[in-house]
């Protein structure tokens, strides 16, 4: 019965967000704490009442250590399991209306790439396949198309030029694979990309290489969420914005064992 | 060429030309042998496709059997009023059926694969006995014939003795899949690692029910050819018992890593002949069948001590990417 009030409930606020200006993504009311800690007296907890990321917009997370920034994006990628009731939306249609993992695992967003310095790729591929694996994130493309965007890329980079199909990825160093995890954003195009301290270990014309080239996916149309503790990502960040974008600065913070995002428009 | 599929091509030659010099060790008539090791060549694949993906399957074996023993049941209980065709779909979607509940098994319930196998071989070989026990079973109508009544009439079954078509048609499929198609580097990719296939937007849980699937599907084709080319029509309750560890010899002697992330459907097809044919040299020489499997464990351990020295220091090249070769014709 209560699925069923569930269902209706998620009708009712698909056609009623029809009606409202569409976000790319919106969250609303999302409580999320980590399955282990759900047993405990008082366990930490993020809170979102509402955040929303505009098409084609910049989106600075910024807050301490351990305050639930990584967790946030894990969620937006579909890489977290959702406990509490919440409701997210991707271009104004509602995508997840109850809690619990499958529903979330099979809704997760589409066109998102989800760049972390923890993340993983396959050192034993070349970076050519490499690329080609996460061509399920991206938009439709064909291969010969991201061919080109790839060797576009691989040329303003001035690095592993006509050597990609032929290089492991286990043979770049950590900055090597930075670059090659937005590579992989680049050339299949995304709506959204979620940035999670991929930058650290690029020297600074490597990381303004990098932002140039995100700057030009903002341009066609791409959203961009940042979370760093670097000062220069965030004044790198500043030139990514074309007139008409959206910055939004979102801040996380702890308190009695609970985070709390609020955002702001600038 | 990849190396492995170099080294044993290689090695298969040194065995015929020592077959041919040496009267102790004669493979008599090639085509005799081929068609004795052919069959195994899906079981291997197989295997190879299951290890690739990270997973383990101890239970082909007794897979393989009651393939067998389903159609022998058709066979006896129908006579001659159905076709065999219709027994030849009810095992091969028993075994499908069979290599379906392993994925929920392992994949969906997340029960460690080497126990749920071990499970399901168990179970496997005691619907191998049931069957017998109904075969067995005294019909005034019938009388039975061969062994106990273990053998299936092969008028119907010609198609099945293009052994050599149906092999060449089977590897041929799966290394155009694995060198050049996307399926086939995502299904590489999962085996190398889940998670970061998850990440890659890799829909795990379709790969493991894809090879999943496929391998019960040459299960079933393994004991088909068995049963028509090498027992020609007879069969036995545990005719393919212990032969997983077979598979898996060959699929990792083939070039699958036993963690997954690496498969060679050439080189597995190869490596089965090879371990074949070392079996039929070692039975040839009168050496105690006991040796047998000595030499073939001896061989996985050789293998994976060459893989293990093999890992490569970060700064090394890799071959050109097949993948590319394919798709966008070659190198920039």
């Amino acid at each position: 019965m209560l699925t069923f009030l569930r269902f209706l409930h998620s009708i009712h606020r698909y056609y009623k967000g029809a009606e409202m200006p569409q976000d790319l993504i919106e969250i609303q009311n999302l409580g999320f704490s980590y399955r282990q800690e759900l047993a405990d007296a008082s366990p930490w907890r993020l809170v979102v009442d509402r955040f929303a990321i505009p098409h084609q917009s910049i989106c600075r997370i910024i807050g301490g250590n351990m305050v639930g920034k990584t967790t946030l994006l894990r969620i937006l990628a579909g890489l977290e399991d959702i406990p509490i009731m919440h409701e997210t939306r991707l271009s104004g249609q509602l995508l997840i209306s109850c809690n619990g993992k499958p529903e979330y695992r099979q809704l997760r967003l589409r066109n998102t790439f989800f760049l972390s310095h923890s993340d993983r790729m396959f050192p034993e591929l070349t970076i050519w396949e490499n690329v080609i694996v996460a061509r399920n994130c991206g938009l439709k493309k064909t291969a010969r198309e991201a061919h080109d965007r790839f060797n576009h890329y691989i040329d303003k980079l001035k690095i592993l030029q006509d050597k990609a199909d032929r290089i492991r990825l286990g043979a770049l160093s950590s900055g090597g694979q930075a670059l090659i995890r937005l590579a992989r954003a680049y050339t299949w195009g995304a709506e959204l990309i979620m940035i999670d301290e991929v930058t650290a270990h690029l020297d600074d014309n490597s990381a303004k290489a990098f932002f140039d080239h995100l700057k030009t996916l903002v341009q066609n149309g791409c959203s961009v969420v940042l979370v760093s503790h670097d000062r220069r990502d965030h004044e790198l960040a500043e030139c990514l914005s074309i007139p008409g974008t959206p910055i939004i600065t979102a801040s996380i913070v702890l308190k009695d064992n609970v985070s709390c995002l609020t955002e702001h428009f600038s | 060429m990849p190396y492995r599929a170099f080294l044993l091509i290689v090695l298969l030659a040194v065995l015929l030309a020592a077959s041919t010099s040496s009267p102790h060790v004669a493979i008599l008539v090639l085509s005799n042998w081929l068609r004795s090791a052919l069959p195994l060549v899906p079981l291997a694949l197989a295997a190879g496709l299951i290890i690739s993906c990270g997973q383990i399957d101890i239970a082909s074996g007794a897979a393989f059997s009651f393939v067998g023993m389903i159609l022998i049941a058709w066979s006896r209980y129908s006579g001659a009023r159905n076709p065999i065709a219709i027994g030849i779909l009810i095992a091969w979607s028993a075994v499908i059926v069979f290599y379906a509940l392993m994925y929920t098994l392992v994949v969906r319930a997340r029960i460690p694969a080497l126990l749920c196998t071990l499970g399901l071989a168990l179970c496997g070989q005691s619907i191998s006995l049931i069957l017998q026990a109904f075969i067995n079973r005294p019909i005034a109508s019938v009388s039975p014939s061969g062994v106990g009544g273990m053998t299936v009439p092969l008028m119907d079954l010609g198609i099945f003795t293009w052994n050599t078509t149906w092999i060449l048609v089977v590897v041929g499929i799966f290394a155009v899949w694995r060198y050049a198609s996307y399926a086939g580097l995502d299904h590489i990719a999962v085996g190398m690692d889940p998670v970061a296939a998850e990440i890659s937007g890799i829909k795990t849980q379709a790969i493991y029910l894809r090879a999943f699937l496929i391998s019960g599907f040459l299960v079933g084709l393994s004991a088909i050819l068995f049963l028509v080319n090498v027992q020609l029509g007879g069969w036995a309750t545990n005719m393919g018992w212990g032969k997983e560890l077979f598979a898996i010899a060959a699929a990792v002697i083939g070039g699958c890593r036993i963690t997954g992330g690496r498969l060679h459907p050439i080189s597995v097809a190869l490596a089965t002949i090879l371990v074949f044919g070392i079996t039929d040299i070692t039975n040839s020489l009168n050496i105690p069948l006991e040796f047998n499997y000595l030499f073939l464990g001896a061989g996985v351990i050789v293998v994976a001590l060459i893989d293990a020295v093999r890992i490569r220091p970060r700064s090394t090249y890799s071959r050109k990417s097949r993948l590319s070769q394919f798709q966008l014709g070659g190198r920039r």
